[in-house]
């Protein structure tokens, strides 16, 4: 497959096997049915207001609940933060944050527009929270239970549908939620080192005003915060008011302000003596099963090691790496250097199924670069140290004035290349909060990695128990294998998810080859027996001059046909013929 | 909460005939396309208030349509791979063209079928949206809630995972037209 294009490629397929053509015959069908609908007087479902959870949500980082638990902590953390640093309102928000410190629990209960409820309670001395979510209905997610010590980085979650309690790792995102409050408690309490915007966990507080209001005819003081995200591109601005009593300093209610629109109630706080001890103290039944998704500490660092090692910012080299699948042969160059990488596609394929590719191990590398140095290159993608950007080329076959000038007919040409800025440098935001699903990522999004590692995909929602075997009986020589399970995973209830995500993944990491990722199955439980759906083996590697191993053979297995009916799994090659000789210029990393 | 004709109406109608069109592009069967567009229909008019305060309505409700013919796609290859049929000889006979030129593409369609419901839903979705739908990336994250960059990422590992799956079709099917 043509790597250069192979996003227009797939265009082009789907274009070709789904064309615009609706038949009148079916148009008029689908128009008749569209006439007869009258719906009934059901009301519809909205959803809440707050977009910046619905995103995180959606992109698969964050649950309902814990979006909501995250919207509750942040939350409650700014309003403990304090912004105002240089001004006299900050000496009365400090009052604020101290007075909240002072009480031993915070109660919250959130009330979202389509009626769903959150409760919860927050103990800042214990460092622990309890919340209860409850949803209006299906359409929002399921009630849950969650319970997070954030001094022992551990969440336990129960599910009363199914009756079971999971215990793990504290959620990245929560953790991120507390770098945030940390940061800012921190902060609030020293003020003297603080000036302009507080920064932390990916937020940013952009200003603070205060005025005394009447409630009820009470006075109160509302603080009108402004915060965004920073992590991300969106620069959307969210307010929010918090109610303060001035006897007490203890806010009492926040409200959301959407955008053009009038504050509305979203939580309200009060401060009990006693909280719950645990779970089971908010109506959790002792009988539900409970399953430990904790990571053991020997699996979290070897997790992380790996990661770290994969990242290999000092290594600089430039490589041919050929893709073989059934007689088509395509192909692309990497360069290296440091952080910076880039890699060019090859328009069109390296070679035909009808070429006879050399038997000899030892004359292939030779006779891929011949074959390359007749192609052309376009670039593909580029991270310049700063940006990744990606570049998207259209390609044509030869026109018949071509082939008459001696042109092959089957050779492609390059039409144009547009290039676009693609994402900024993701490593601080996912790399070190999703070890296990992101370990084995080279140093980069792209699946065409410089490194010449291949990923795995993970279900990120799914709970995940993991288990080191230190000297598993098969796999490579020297390689530790890592096993990571999914324990609810159902046949039955895989759907779509059949084909993407495993039951099983086992991994097997060779310490003694810089961690690379030496071997991986991807397997499913059929009928009692494991079925392998996907996965990888390298089978030749090379070292550097500093003596880092990189993999020279990558077998990658997957099916190409869906399983059912079909033979076994199809092997694509990847060979990579590196160079680590050659210094490679600075001026091959700037976007052009 | 108002659920006079007009209202629905005016909902629809401007949308309507690309509604049925993104159906069809997907589900290229009378019977599944119906089936679609009214499961399409019954999610759009339960979400009306939500669709009329959406930024995108448009590509909203495109959306809805691609996701509902995604659904019945998915159902309908899960019961063709019960049944072990891929293709059916006698649809192919009672069509016009060569058979085995029309047995090639009803392959094709029926492997890139394969290939797009074992995508993730929300990267099957985006590229359906920019690949055939032809929608803007700015219009996909409004509608799948993110930003336009992660629109962007969502379309590129599907169109890499396509391009993976479909690898064995691409040296025929992967022309560029000519302009």
């Amino acid at each position: 497959m043509n790597l250069s294009d192979e996003n227009d490629c797939v265009r082009q397929m789907l274009r070709g096997a789904m064309p615009d053509d609706l038949p009148p015959a079916v148009a008029e069908r689908m128009r008749n049915r569209l006439a007869a609908f009258r719906p009934g007087l059901d009301t519809e479902s909205p959803r809440f207001g707050f977009r910046w959870i619905r995103r995180l949500r959606q992109r698969r980082l964050i649950g309902w609940p814990t979006a909501a638990v995250a919207t509750a902590v942040l939350l409650v953390a700014v309003l403990w933060i304090s912004q105002a640093w240089h001004s006299a309102e900050s000496l009365a928000w400090a009052e604020v944050v101290e007075a909240v410190a002072k009480r031993p629990w915070l109660h919250y209960v959130e009330t979202w527009q389509d009626g769903t409820r959150l409760e919860g309670w927050y103990s800042v001395r214990g460092s622990v929270e309890g919340r209860h979510y409850m949803p209006s209905g299906t359409d929002h997610g399921l009630e849950t239970y969650t319970w997070t010590n954030f001094a022992q980085q551990t969440e336990t979650c129960y599910s009363p549908q199914v009756n079971r309690i999971l215990r793990g790792n504290q959620s990245p995102e929560h953790r991120q939620s507390r770098k945030f409050f940390s940061a800012a408690w921190r902060s609030a309490f020293l003020s003297g080192q603080v000036g302009g915007p507080i920064r932390a966990g990916g937020y940013e507080i952009v200003d603070q005003k205060q005025r005394m209001v009447t409630e009820g005819g009470k006075p109160a003081i509302e603080y009108r915060f402004r915060w965004r995200q920073t992590a991300t591109d969106t620069r959307s601005v969210t307010q929010f008011l918090v109610m303060v009593d001035p006897e007490t300093r203890l806010p009492f209610r926040l409200d959301l302000i959407d955008q053009g629109k009038e504050p509305r109630p979203f939580e309200r706080m009060d401060y009990p003596a006693h909280g719950p001890a645990d779970l089971f103290a908010m109506g959790v039944p002792k009988t539900a099963e409970s399953i430990n998704c904790a990571l053991p500490p020997e699996v979290e660092r070897l997790a992380k090691t790996t990661v770290a090692a994969a990242c290999r910012e000092n290594t600089e080299f430039s490589a041919l790496v050929v893709d073989s699948l059934y007689g088509h042969h395509s192909g692309y160059r990497v360069w290296k250097k440091g952080a910076r990488w880039r890699i060019d596609a090859a328009i069109g394929p390296l070679a035909r199924p009808s070429d006879q590719v050399p038997s000899n191990e030892a004359d292939l590398a030779g006779w891929w670069r011949q074959k390359a140095e007749k192609g052309t290159f376009t670039p593909q993608a580029l991270f310049d140290g700063q940006w990744q950007w990606k570049y998207t080329t259209k390609t044509r076959r030869s026109n018949a004035a071509e082939i008459k000038a001696g042109a092959d007919k089957k050779a492609e040409v390059l039409v144009s290349s547009t290039k676009e800025k693609l994402l900024p440098w993701l490593k601080d935001r996912y790399w070190e909060e999703r070890p296990l699903s992101w370990m084995g990522r080279p140093t980069t999004l792209s699946d065409s990695p410089p490194a010449g590692l291949p990923i795995y995909d993970s279900d990120y929602g799914a709970p995940c128990q993991a288990a080191l075997d230190a000297k598993p009986k098969e796999g490579p020589p020297n390689a530790v294998m890592l096993e990571l399970r999914d324990p609810v995973w159902k046949l039955d209830d895989s759907k779509h998810r059949r084909w993407s995500f495993p039951q099983t993944v086992r991994v097997w990491i060779d310490p003694t080859r810089d961690y690379l990722l030496v071997r991986s199955d991807d397997l499913i439980s059929r009928e009692g027996k494991e079925e392998m759906i996907g996965g990888f083996r390298i089978d030749g590697f090379a070292q550097d001059p500093q003596k880092r191993w990189f993999p020279t053979v990558v077998h990658q297995l997957t099916h190409i046909l869906p399983p059912d009916g079909h033979g076994g799994l199809d092997d694509i090659e990847m060979r990579f013929y590196y160079d680590f000789t050659t210094p490679v210029p600075d001026s091959l990393f700037k976007a052009e | 909460m108002d659920c006079e004709p007009s209202s629905y109406d005016a909902l629809i109608r401007p949308v309507q005939e690309q509604m049925l069109r993104s159906i069809w592009r997907i589900t290229r069967v009378a019977e599944d396309a119906e089936d679609a567009l009214q499961e399409s229909l019954t999610v759009i008019w339960k979400r009306r208030a939500r669709i009329g305060r959406h930024p995108r309505p448009r590509a909203l409700m495109l959306r809805i349509c691609v996701n509902c013919a995604c659904d019945v796609l998915r159902t309908r290859l899960r019961r063709r791979a019960r049944e072990k049929t891929l293709v059916d000889p006698d649809a192919l006979h009672t069509k016009q063209g060569p058979v085995g030129e029309r047995f090639e593409r009803e392959e094709v369609r029926e492997a890139i079928s394969h290939a797009l419901v074992r995508l993730p839903r929300r990267q099957a979705t985006a590229v359906v949206m920019r690949y055939l739908l032809e929608l803007s990336y700015e219009e996909i994250g409004h509608t799948l809630g993110c930003s336009e960059t992660t629109a962007r990422v969502h379309v590129n590992r599907a169109g890499k995972k396509l391009s993976r799956l479909l690898a064995h079709l691409a040296p025929t099917h992967c022309t560029e037209k000519k302009p």
